[in-house]
């Protein structure tokens, strides 16, 4: 069952190495050697190798992957990344509870691979939300899943939508009923302007805490106890943010439109 | 780029075997001895090793995959699966015009590795082949893009149609004027007929022949140079047909419903 084409690619890192970098784009024999550091000599026989095996091409001077290759490495690119995330921080990630992330978004994980865990302070440990607002530039939208029951945030909010910021908020069950039941005058408030948005999820699925802003992005994921534990997921670049903005669609569309105006 | 983890699974048969044993379930370590006919002197230290690297962890005496080392293991598999596929005809599938196939489904195209290609000959060309001719009867939804006009598809569907089966087909606008044009009967009774919508999508883009019931699929691509290939990819396999399900609402998405006028 041991495939001849997956051995090609896992057992030499010199091949696997060659394949990423023409994962980018034709190369020449120049840029490769450059790239992979390495003498050309040394290179000679993995490129014969993945040659051989149908997964890259040459043209004169010109190497590419083959459609083939390409292929194979976009369906190896989610492993990959996963692993990079995961060996980063390993003690993180082992004990994250990601049940409420749905399959589809969880096999690919790997995207977010650049962001940093951070754990928070003594003094904004109980304030995520307003910690990171504090930090961050908003300038047109923000989409948030409320999972952490915060007295503070319709006030803070509150602020962002005078500012005529566009607000998604989609908040877990038992959060927005024990919010409502303390805070329900705010958080009508809050929901009264026009470009603030509420949404509840009904599931009863225990979803991360996600503040995404227009170029940042924090998410909490729960410990494997459910609990919150001062860590969170910081990220700001575009595969991070848009593997949130697919995991907040996802809530989004599970949620339903709270309160009419 | 960090893979070292990945080769460490992937250089012993025996680690991935056990991984893919934890993955029916939580076993003890008699289970795992028993299964595999050997003693703990061998296997601990790989149980050991992978409970070190967050793919297995251990819980009152049993030992299952964690969070991560479970979608460690699905990634692999996908990437297993598209090597698989790519192997049963290299060439077909490097000379196939896959670019429009959207991200998600090309990344996941392994899912269709459980099918077979059928070569058409000159004298069968134009015939419905065999395993279509079989299920059509028996299928309850139909999923139907055509980027040209088969003689057999403007009646193949009729019978469905008729007795209150689920049809969704997509035409490119020349295919669906030239089967008003050429099969107006057959064309107004998919038209008026409420099980069946119609959908028209512009010209000019290749896009690959679909028919995905739900106990069949048959895909047709375009090779490279535009030309239609003479193989086509046939299944019964239930992820392939989700698959194919998949990429015809995709292209439905795109797609204008025609409406009765």
């Amino acid at each position: 069952m041991r495939s001849s084409i997956i051995d090609t690619i896992m057992l030499s890192e010199k091949r696997r190495d060659l394949m990423l970098y023409l994962s980018k784009g034709s190369k020449t024999r120049e840029e490769i050697v450059e790239a992979l550091e390495a003498n050309w000599n040394l290179l000679k026989q993995p490129v014969k190798e993945l040659k051989d095996a149908g997964l890259i091409f040459q043209k004169d001077n010109d190497y590419r992957l083959s459609n083939n290759g390409q292929l194979m490495i976009t369906s190896l690119m989610p492993l990959l990344k996963m692993v990079n995330t995961f060996s980063s921080e390993s003690d993180y990630w082992v004990t994250r509870n990601l049940q409420a992330v749905p399959h589809h978004l969880a096999k690919r994980m790997g995207e977010l691979e650049n962001s940093s865990v951070l754990t928070l302070s003594l003094d904004s440990m109980f304030e995520p939300l307003k910690h990171f607002l504090e930090n961050t530039a908003v300038k047109r939208r923000l989409k948030i899943v409320i999972s952490l029951f915060d007295p503070e945030a319709p006030r803070i909010l509150k602020d962002f939508a005078e500012k005529n910021i566009e607000i998604l908020l989609i908040f877990e069950k038992h959060t927005y009923e024990k919010m409502n039941e303390s805070f329900g005058d705010e958080l009508k408030s809050l929901n009264d302007y026009e470009n603030v948005n509420f949404f509840m999820i009904e599931e009863e699925i225990n979803p991360p805490e996600i503040v995404l802003g227009d170029e940042e992005m924090t998410i909490i994921f729960f410990n494997l106890n459910g609990k919150y534990d001062y860590r969170e997921l910081l990220s700001s670049d575009n595969a991070s943010l848009d593997w949130g903005n697919e995991l907040f669609d996802y809530y989004k569309g599970i949620s339903k439109p709270l309160v009419e105006k | 780029m960090q893979s070292s983890e990945i080769n460490y699974i992937w250089l012993s048969e025996k680690r991935l075997n056990l991984l893919h044993y934890l993955q029916d379930g939580s076993k003890d370590i008699d289970q795992i001895k028993s299964h595999f006919n050997i003693n703990s002197r061998l296997i601990v230290p790989e149980i050991k090793k992978l409970i070190k690297a967050g793919i297995i962890i251990e819980a009152d005496g049993l030992y299952k995959l964690s969070g991560i080392g479970e979608l460690n293991l699905e990634n692999l598999q996908s990437f297993i699966d598209t090597a698989e596929l790519i192997e049963i005809d290299p060439d077909y599938w490097e000379n196939n015009d896959l670019t429009q196939i959207p991200d998600k489904l090309y990344r996941r195209i392994g899912e269709l590795k459980n099918s077979e290609l059928h070569v058409y000959d000159l004298d069968d060309i134009f015939d419905c082949p065999d395993p279509l001719r079989k299920t059509i009867s028996t299928a309850k939804e139909f999923f139907i893009y055509m980027p040209f006009l088969p003689p057999t598809l403007p009646s193949n569907f009729l019978e469905p149609i008729k007795n209150g089966k689920k049809v969704c087909m997509i035409l490119t606008r020349s295919i669906l004027e030239k089967m008003e044009k050429e099969f107006p009967h057959e064309y107004e009774l998919h038209l008026n007929s409420p099980n069946c919508q119609l959908f028209v999508c512009e010209d000019g883009i290749l896009r690959p022949m679909i028919v995905a019931q739900d106990n069949f699929l048959l895909l047709g691509f375009f090779k490279n140079d535009g030309i239609y290939g003479n193989k086509e990819l046939m299944s019964n396999d239930k992820k392939a047909i989700e698959w194919g399900q998949e990429l015809c609402r995709c292209y439905m998405n795109i797609a204008e419903p025609v409406t009765k006028n």
